[in-house]
């Protein structure tokens, strides 16, 4: 993100915005508007005079400011200094900054880092509608489970190298396919049946067990034959996270480093 | 988002990015943190608060309002001398042999004998007796030979060489309308053009005549040195006068008391004159010469001894100036600088433009306001003040404005090369502040203070000086004293080459380097 911007040179290959190198460009922030570090900002200076003088180096006035502010909810907070806000509050106004130029493009690092649950809400609805004004929103994070639910397209990074570029809906699907959850008071039977098939199980909670390679009525057949109880047996519902663990399995030192990194 | 989706487009409405915006942004950044503004109103009241303390020491002797003569240039003069006097009117001229030029130093236990160098014995065409009029004259000195001096600041030699009894100096000076000649001779047989000195509207009757004067003896200490009382005594032969000179008899009398640099000794407590068959003798003190700083001055304040605080405004400027830009390197707020204006070269322009303004604007602020209220002030109390003609005292304080301009972005430069605030800090004021003081306070002899304010950042307080520098009057022109090695202007392109080439590398790292 940092090569985009212009602030650091890349190593290798360049970075374009609409074509053109960050550096050369006109009035940057109505062509693409980051939030790289929401802490970045003078604790003096009030949330308002932050966005001030970033907005007149691009020729706007007061009215933005104040567009973006009310945009990202922090018009009460407007006159308050920046010092005293909340990280919630801060990647706020780090959002409102990324949206003074109204540009097609934005690019938020982390941009859930430190909200509360109603921030969560929020930026998701956020981030949805600015795309569906035909933005381009590239967020970057480790909480899988937001990008899920507002993500339509995925690029997985690790070390970096690109390790999977493609949509949510199809690296869901990838990983969703023919794995079954089943609910049962006899967990143990009936690992003991099923492994016996070509199907892998494993355990996923007290009476819970993922099951894959095997159709749901095959496996209602065989448990009933058996006389194990089933409680419940259901597609799984593949979470981003299960993708992300599929998708870098290759990379087995990698993944226990992102595992912890996720906690 | 699918492709069939139109891409957006900015609605931000018409605007520039140009240098204009830039500099807008980065004075709404200095404008919008309270300690930054405020502490530069601070640095200015330091300018002023500093400034006074330092020139209110009790009160002097000197009667309230009184100020220095001022001479036909606006410029401070001593005009103090024994004169023996007749008016002339119209054109003449006068010679006289000069045959004896002895004097009386003021020991610290006894007086011996012993001249000043540039005691003065002499003739003298002057437009009237009051303090600082027009005049022209010729004297033997014993330590520079004889000199046509005329207008207090004006100064020519003739004949090198003490006066003896075995070679007397003979002088003349002849009037021509509104130009009064000078001419020396070692005979009375051949003579010499000296000079010629032009006094415009010179009035047609004008006070001539034989004067004697001496300045005090300086003895120089690294603390700025001390005075010993000197007195002259001249014997002259009989004058020769051609033209309109009145038939009265010579009058004789202390012009001027003895002004700043010269001092009766406590047995010849005031000039005289005799006369006698061969002629004159007249013994004085005092001196006919402008009003140098320093210890030659005596008791009073020059402009600069009101901006004595500047440098307490400038420590605090120097802060502020480094904070600008070091604080947004701590909060990584440089990033959102260079995102928006990923023009660095113009940002660190727009960047040392502002704090330039602001700090040219406050440190001009101070210096005005401490020298409008301390002038007074320092009059009232007894003091004078010295006074220079209004484009130095222009010069001094926009100049001080300059100075706090230059080092601000001195500090704002080096601030980018080093990104971190309190190395900055203490270097500039390491450099800027800490040799002005080391240099100006007598702390360091004179060669390593003078050394000093020429090499480093310091020399730009050279800006500073209004006091004038006379080879023909005697002082210990150092820094203690008032005086800078480097002319002022000279002293201020030293510190802006500093601040320039900070600038410069301070702008390629800034293109080079990762943000």
């Amino acid at each position: 993100m940092r090569v985009i911007l212009g602030l650091d040179s890349a190593e290798e290959g360049r970075a374009l915005v609409g074509g053109q190198p960050y550096r050369s460009l006109r009035r940057p922030l109505t062509h693409i508007g980051a939030l790289l570090d929401a802490g970045a900002l003078q604790p003096g200076r009030t949330a308002r005079h932050h966005l001030l003088w970033q907005a007149r180096s691009q020729g706007l006035g007061t009215r933005r400011v104040d567009e973006v502010l009310s945009l990202v909810g922090l018009e009460n907070a407007a006159r308050r200094k920046a010092g005293g806000f909340s990280l919630g509050m801060r990647q706020r106004l780090g959002i409102a900054a990324a949206l003074l130029g109204d540009p097609p493009v934005l690019m938020l690092d982390e941009p859930f880092n430190g909200l509360d649950p109603e921030g969560f809400v929020w930026i998701r609805s956020f981030l949805t509608s600015l795309a569906a004004d035909g933005r381009a929103v590239l967020v970057s994070s480790h909480l899988m489970s937001e990008l899920q639910d507002t993500a339509s397209h995925l690029v997985i990074i690790g070390r970096g190298k690109v390790i999977a570029d493609g949509s949510v809906r199809d690296m869901l699907a990838s990983v969703a396919r023919d794995r079954l959850t089943l609910r049962t008071p006899a967990p143990a039977q009936a690992m003991d049946v099923l492994t016996r098939t070509s199907a892998a199980v494993s355990a996923s909670g007290p009476g819970m067990l993922i099951i894959s390679g095997l159709p749901a009525e095959k496996v209602v057949a065989l448990l009933g034959e058996r006389g194990v109880p089933v409680s419940e047996i259901s597609a799984h519902r593949a979470s981003l996270e299960d993708a992300y663990m599929r998708l870098t399995q290759d990379a087995v030192e990698y993944r226990a480093t992102a595992v912890e990194a996720q906690r | 988002m699918t492709s069939t989706m139109t891409p957006y487009r900015s609605q931000a409405g018409p605007g520039r990015d140009g240098f204009r915006q830039l500099l807008g942004a980065e004075w709404t950044k200095f404008r919008t943190v309270r300690g930054w503004w405020a502490g530069m109103a601070c640095a200015a009241l330091a300018v002023v608060l500093v400034g006074l303390l330092g020139t209110a020491a009790g009160s002097h002797s000197g009667s309230a309002g009184a100020g220095f003569p001022a001479g036909p240039g606006g410029e401070a003069v001593n005009d103090s001398f024994f004169f023996v006097h007749r008016t002339l009117t119209g054109n003449g001229s006068i010679t006289v042999p000069v045959t004896s030029l002895t004097g009386v130093i003021d020991g610290q236990s006894r007086e011996y004998s012993g001249t000043q160098p540039w005691a003065k014995a002499g003739v003298i065409m002057k437009e009237s007796l009051s303090q600082g009029s027009p005049y022209a004259a010729v004297m033997a000195t014993p330590g520079h030979g004889v000199r046509m001096q005329y207008d207090y600041t004006q100064d020519i030699a003739g004949i090198p060489g003490a006066v003896t009894a075995a070679a007397p100096r003979w002088l003349r000076l002849v009037r021509s309308g509104d130009t009064i000649t000078g001419y020396d001779s070692a005979g009375g047989t051949s003579w010499t053009l000296i000079g010629t000195a032009r006094l415009p509207g010179l009035a047609s009757t004008v006070q001539a005549g034989l004067f004697v004067t001496s300045p005090s003896i300086i003895q120089d200490s690294n603390k700025g040195g001390g005075t010993v009382p000197a007195v002259a005594t001249a014997h002259f032969s009989q004058p020769g006068l051609v033209g309109g000179w009145s038939q009265q008899a010579w009058t004789g009398q202390q012009l001027g008391g003895a002004g700043t640099s010269g001092s009766y000794t406590d047995n010849i407590t005031t000039g005289q004159f005799t006369r006698s068959g061969t002629g004159f003798t007249v013994t004085g003190a005092g001196d006919i010469a402008p009003i140098v700083g320093g210890i030659a001055m005596g008791p009073g304040y020059t402009l600069e001894n009101f901006l004595v605080g500047v440098f307490a405004g400038l420590v605090a400027m120097i802060v502020i100036a480094t904070l600008f830009i070091t604080g947004e390197y701590r909060r990584r707020l440089i990033h959102t600088t260079l995102t928006v204006s990923p023009r660095r070269g113009r940002v660190l322009i727009a960047k040392a433009l502002v704090i330039g303004s602001v700090t040219f604007a406050a440190g001009l602020a101070g210096a005005a306001v401490v020298v409008l209220l301390g002038q007074p002030h320092a009059r009232a109390d007894g003091f004078p003040t010295f006074t220079v003609p209004p484009l130095t005292e222009l010069r001094v304080l926009a100049g001080t404005g300059l100075l706090l301009a230059a080092a601000a972005v001195f500090a704002l430069a080096l601030g980018v090369i080093l990104r971190r605030s309190a190395p900055v800090i203490a270097i500039v004021v390491a450099i800027t502040v800490l040799p002005y003081i080391l240099g100006t306070a007598g702390v360091l002899p004179a060669g390593p203070a003078e050394w000093l304010l020429r090499v480093t950042p310091a020399a730009g307080f050279a800006i500073q000086q209004s006091v004038p520098f006379y080879q023909q009057v005697m002082n210990i022109y150092t820094p203690p004293n008032g005086y800078y090695p480097l002319a002022p202007w000279a002293g201020l392109a030293v510190l802006c080459g500093y601040a320039l080439l900070a600038l410069a590398v301070a702008a390629t790292l800034l293109r080079r380097r990762d943000a």
